[in-house]
């Protein structure tokens, strides 16, 4: 009977051993490239790669460490597997995607069989490769198209084309785990954080803005002052000296500033750069960008102490008596330009009165001059 | 009118007469040129805010290369300007016949005098059919219209023009605000001058059935004795009296200068065309 009993024991080990599967066991069925499923229809490969696999950054766990639910399982078993659950090892971005709302799974970013760490050039979330990632989902997905803009973008240039990996990538402003709609008050790139998200990098310029009078206002009420995106497009970020940004910034500073954006397109600055002649000043030129101040502001630009200095960066030679031109000024405007409302309503009522003078004498001349015309053409015929 | 078809005879039976010199004519050309070229790198900027006008200046190569051209322009500009004020001085001290108060108010210089009042109610009767048409001396009313408005918008427009390239300049004569009154002058001004030579000037010289479709005595410097006689009587019949009329005697035009001034008039009148269209198209948009 104790025979019988060891016996027993033996096999039971022995069949436990043969019940766990183990890596190799995978790998008779998963090697087999032709090895495929149906789900709804489509035939999906259930192929991995053992090298892929094994240089993955995964390789040496068991494959039952992720698939636990095969744990238990003989050679053969269930064709719906339960997901795998990362957040086992992972817990800390697990916990975070958890309250964030980004719809993806975490192998829809980092893959499955093939994950490799992030520092890696090959990995899916290395940095050079993010947007590739990214897009795989988020082409085409809005209007505007968020990937062709990043690509045409001055951190898309930097990063695809100049390959520098320092540029700005899709994570870096949207987070990693972490990713929020614009509208979410704790998004990286809701209206009040985005300056602290773009200072990661431009630090000097948060600093000058802080001291600008938008930051100010800013800092008060972050609702009621341009933020770095207010000016500086999200995705298709242009060079500030590119004439692709000259030329657009006057609309963008109008959108708050409309009357001011109106009165200069209406003057000899606005009118040129209307027609796309860069060199003329635009907003910044004179009113400073990022750290730019009231002009009441004894420090400001265009405060009336400054503009010598100001208008001199174009004009050499410019004096206090060329700052008093009114680059702003709008003739039509008769309570604040009285002077120029009147030159102008002078000039309308001398083009008014010399159109109706001579279109009237021209209209009688015609007129007569057509009937002696014929007189005496019939005239002639007697 | 001159019919311009059977030119192999031309004026084989008339006399004809010099009206305008060489520098008379050689001057004309430059207004024709640069008031051309003024008025079309010019106008774009005015109604810069048009398809046309950013169409345009992207023919010339942009808003600043319009810019350079219409200085290059404006300099021919004040180039005839003082060409003809030396004319003028040249005239006054040498060539004038007569007193200098006599000449002043006379048929022989531009200025305006109690004639060109009587001539402008005269001839409106006329237009009424309420008169006879009115003796017509060597500078009609309209003519001198004409020059002293060139005289008038070049001052104003080239003043203006000339501030308005050189404000560091002239910034240390006057305020920067006149800058901005610089403009609305260089500008208004700029559209009264355009819309009254492609409009008015064109039809009162040329354009009217009488001189249809072109008067070529500006590029021939001829006239012949009828149109002489019916359309300055009083400097003819003044020049028979005095004896003088074959001093300014001349051969008929060549069919060559005929052809010519065909040719340099109608391309003014399309360019003028063109330009007063854009600028009615533009009006219009405005009103809207």
């Amino acid at each position: 009977m104790r025979k019988v009993i060891f016996v027993t024991i033996l096999l039971l080990a022995a069949a436990s051993s043969a019940l766990a599967m183990s890596t190799s066991d995978c790998f008779d069925c998963h090697s087999d490239d032709t090895l495929t499923k149906a789900v709804r229809g489509n035939e999906i490969s259930l192929y991995v790669d053992e090298g892929i696999y094994g240089q993955s950054i995964h390789g040496d766990l068991e494959c039952t460490d992720c698939h636990e639910d095969l744990a238990a399982e003989e050679d053969e078993h269930e064709e719906e597997l339960k997901p795998v659950q990362c957040s086992n090892c992972h817990e800390d971005a697990a916990s975070v995607m958890e309250v964030a709302e980004h719809p993806a799974d975490c192998s829809d970013c980092h893959g499955k069989h093939d994950i490799l760490p992030q520092s890696d050039s090959r990995s899916s979330v290395y940095d050079l490769n993010v947007p590739g990632t990214c897009c795989t989902c988020h082409s085409d997905q809005e209007t505007p198209d968020v990937c062709v803009q990043y690509e045409s973008g001055m951190h898309g240039i930097v990063l695809i084309r100049s390959g520098m990996i320092f540029s700005a990538v899709c994570n870096d402003c949207h987070g990693s785990h972490d990713i929020r709609g614009a509208g979410d008050p704790a998004s990286m790139v809701a209206r009040a954080n985005i300056n602290s998200t773009c200072a990661a990098c431009h630090q000097g310029v948060a600093e000058k803005y802080k001291k600008s009078i938008h930051g100010e206002i800013f800092a008060d009420s972050p609702e009621d002052a341009p933020v770095c995106t207010s000016c500086h497009s999200a995705h298709d970020t242009e060079r500030a000296m590119d004439d692709t940004f000259l030329l657009t910034v006057v609309k963008r500073c109008s959108s708050c500033h409309e009357e001011m954006g109106y009165t200069f397109s209406k003057n000899y600055h606005g009118q040129v750069t209307g027609m796309g002649y860069t060199r003329a000043a635009q907003c910044p030129d004179c009113h400073g960008a990022h750290d730019i101040l009231s002009i009441d502001d004894p420090a400001s630009m265009a405060h009336p102490d400054n503009l010598v200095a100001t208008c001199g960066k174009c004009h050499p030679g410019a004096n206090r008596n060329f700052t008093l031109y009114m680059p702003h000024a709008d003739y039509h405007d008769a309570q604040n330009y009285p002077m120029l409302y009147y030159v102008y309503l002078a000039m309308v009522i001398l083009l008014t009165g010399t159109f109706a003078f001579f279109g009237i004498h021209t209209l009688l001349w015609l007129i007569r001059a057509s009937i002696e015309k014929s007189r005496n053409r019939s005239g002639g015929v007697h | 009118m001159t019919d311009y078809s059977h030119t192999e005879n031309i004026g084989q039976e008339e006399r004809w007469y010099l009206r305008f010199n060489y520098y008379h004519r050689f001057l004309h050309a430059l207004v024709i040129i640069s008031f051309l070229g003024l008025v079309f790198t010019g106008m774009p900027l005015k109604y810069s805010h048009t398809g046309w006008a950013q169409t345009l200046a992207g023919l010339m190569g942009g808003i600043g290369a319009a810019g350079k051209i219409h200085r290059v322009f404006g300099t021919i500009t004040w180039l005839y300007f003082f060409l003809h004020l030396l004319f003028a001085a040249y005239y006054v001290v040498k060539l004038r016949d007569e007193p200098l108060l006599k000449w002043f108010l006379g048929p022989n210089s531009m200025v305006p005098w109690i004639k060109d009042l009587e001539d402008i109610i005269g001839h409106v009767f006329w237009f009424l059919g309420m008169g006879e048409r009115p003796k017509f001396d060597r500078f009609t009313y309209w003519e001198k219209f004409d020059y002293l408005a060139v005289f008038w918008g070049v001052g104003i427009i080239g003043f203006s023009g000339l501030m308005l390239w050189f404000p560091e300049f002239f910034s240390q004569l006057v305020p920067g605000w006149t800058f901005n009154v610089a403009i609305i002058l260089h500008s208004d001004e700029a559209l009264l001058a355009a819309g009254f030579i492609f409009t008015i000037h064109f039809f009162n010289t040329h354009l009217r059935p009488e001189k249809f479709p072109l008067d070529h005595v500006i590029f021939t410097g001829r006239i012949s004795e009828e149109e002489f006689q019916h359309e300055r009587p009083l400097e003819y019949e003044r020049m028979r009296e005095q004896g003088t009329l074959s001093s300014i005697e001349s051969t008929p035009p060549t069919r060559t200068s005929l052809l010519w001034a065909q040719i340099i008039g109608f391309i003014a009148y399309g360019m003028g065309l063109i330009m007063i269209l854009f600028i009615i198209y533009s009006a219009l948009k405005e009103l809207r």
